[in-house]
């Protein structure tokens, strides 16, 4: 099912939209070893496989360059090239830019023109006390009422895999995972119309409930 | 029944291939250990003199070496398998889901077979057997393949259970019910809620099966096995089995009817969203030409 629609760059693995109806775009910006965060890559991959989804999987380590961060960040802890960020960074904006003109939804100013959602997926200690965490910096990168619709879907799905809500809880907006502020430029590039959610998945839930998540990221992204 | 000598030289070549190799299993171990089982499950070999106990715990012993014990991978109970951790993980890949999973699974359904049927259980598998099911790696055998490197790797089990999540969401009403009309209809939550339940029973049964049949692990086994004892659990595991047909492992015309109900329950019509079919239509504009 992948085959063909897997595109592989020098940052990232592409994998192209087999269904155009579903205008979502899963990404993993830190899925690369070493300081990876397990699993999120996985997760991206499978849901493109099992419904068609977009996604976007890093293939840097955030060691080296870190995708969700702006072109002038220097806070990678390696002596790789101080043009690596920048050329990453750019190399995103240009994939991201390609899945949407795949999914039909990109204007000829580079504007998205119909509602689209980007999901960033991450990976959040267990200590934190969540199971998942949804942040649009305070509704800035995505409509509170779609981010509230999401949370309520993952609620009903999660407990219907097993998942004890009470000890998995869903926040929105926590301290520290309400989205980078680099989320921002991403909307200001493409416009109003494309919604980011970062979406921070526990260890526990990455690791034993994969399928359970992924499941649900799943009919999340057919209901839409 | 003793042990005849081909069954003797199999043994006696696991366990050289499994000396030669320090820390992890060879591909040959694999195979020669997998083929074992199989025997073992299918009453070929059986474990009923101290001949053969004494061989097979040898084998045991020799793997329970190999265990991982914790490192910065590895939390616990897996192995590491010959060739996976060198050549896949190149550009950062999932390099060590592919050197330890299936290999755990492997190795822990060989353990475990041997625990369940030798007269005299060895207290030190059990425990290895315990620990590989706990390893985290392994709840998850379906996935963790970077696609392009190893693509031919999936099994068709695999496709399987990534048809029958279509199967659930494209070929039965549902379809209709996720259009973006009713995108935002609270009342497909239950519904959604029955969708998720559903795969996870049938993928569930599946896996299981597939454990029993071919040595690997279902996924939420270190969840389930948590509070019973190993032998009872795996008995139970046995027996659900025997009733599953490998061919007709979901009955999809049960399914749209279960899945009709559910919209019934949640307060929709499903004749509503039926579509037309097109064969009869078309029988009809030929009639009436």
């Amino acid at each position: 099912m992948v085959g063909g629609r897997l595109k592989e760059t020098r940052f990232h693995d592409v994998y192209l939209p087999l269904r155009k109806d579903l205008k979502v775009v899963f990404w993993a910006p830190h899925a690369a070893a070493p300081k990876r965060e397990f699993y999120t890559g996985t997760i991206v991959r499978e849901l493109h496989r099992r419904v068609g989804t977009a996604g976007i999987v890093a293939q840097v380590s955030r060691a080296v360059a870190d995708l969700n961060r702006p072109a002038d960040h220097t806070g990678v802890d390696c002596s790789c090239p101080e043009n690596y960020q920048r050329e990453a960074v750019e190399e995103f904006f240009n994939q991201l830019k390609g899945v949407l003109k795949e999914l039909g939804v990109l204007g000829e100013d580079g504007k998205v023109m119909e509602k689209t959602l980007l999901f960033g997926i991450h990976g959040v200690k267990d200590e934190k006390g969540y199971g998942m965490i949804l942040g649009t910096r305070h509704g800035t990168l995505c409509p509170v009422e779609l981010r509230d619709r999401i949370k309520r879907k993952l609620e009903v799905l999660l407990e219907a895999g097993g998942i004890d809500l009470n000890q998995n809880p869903i926040g929105c907006e926590v301290p520290g995972y309400q989205g980078h502020p680099f989320l921002e430029e991403v909307k200001e590039r493409f416009g109003e119309k494309l919604n980011v959610i970062q979406l921070e998945i526990s260890k526990t839930l990455r690791t034993k409930y994969t399928d359970q998540v992924i499941t649900a990221l799943s009919m999340v992204s057919l209901a839409l | 029944m003793p042990l005849d000598e081909y069954e003797k030289f199999l043994l006696n070549q696991v366990k050289k291939e499994l000396k030669k190799t320090p820390n992890w299993v060879s591909f040959k171990a694999l195979d020669l250990l997998k083929q074992i089982t199989w025997r073992l499950i299918t009453g070929d070999i059986t474990i009923d003199d101290e001949d053969s106990i004494r061989r097979f715990e040898e084998v045991a012993l020799e793997l329970i070496k190999k265990q991982q014990n914790r490192n910065r991978f590895v939390k616990h109970g897996g192995f590491w398998q010959e060739g996976y951790n060198t050549e896949e993980g190149v550009g950062g890949g999932e390099e060590f889901f592919y050197a330890v999973r299936i290999p755990t699974a492997q190795i822990t359904s060989f353990l475990s077979t041997v625990y369940l049927l030798s007269p005299k259980p060895n207290e030190k598998i059990k425990e290895a057997i315990n620990r590989g099911f706990r390893f985290n790696g392994i709840i998850y055998i379906s996935y963790g393949c970077r696609p392009g490197i190893a693509e031919g790797w999936y099994s068709s089990g695999d496709e399987r259970l990534r048809d029958l999540f279509r199967v659930l969401t494209e070929e039965t009403l549902a379809p209709q019910y996720l259009s973006t009309f009713y995108r935002e209809d609270e009342r497909l939550l239950p519904l959604f809620s029955f969708i998720v339940k559903t795969y996870l029973i049938y993928k569930n049964r599946y896996l299981v099966n597939r454990f029993i049949r071919e040595g690997e692990l279902p996924p939420e086994i270190s969840q389930l096995v948590k509070n019973r004892k190993l032998k009872e659990f795996i008995y139970e595991l046995r027996n659900q089995s025997v009733s599953i047909d490998e061919d007709k492992w979901f009955d999809l015309k049960r399914l749209y009817r279960e899945l009709t109900e559910q919209f019934k329950k949640a307060g929709f019509d499903p004749e509503e969203f039926k579509e037309p079919d097109f064969l009869k239509e078309e029988e009809k504009w030929l009639a009436e030409d």
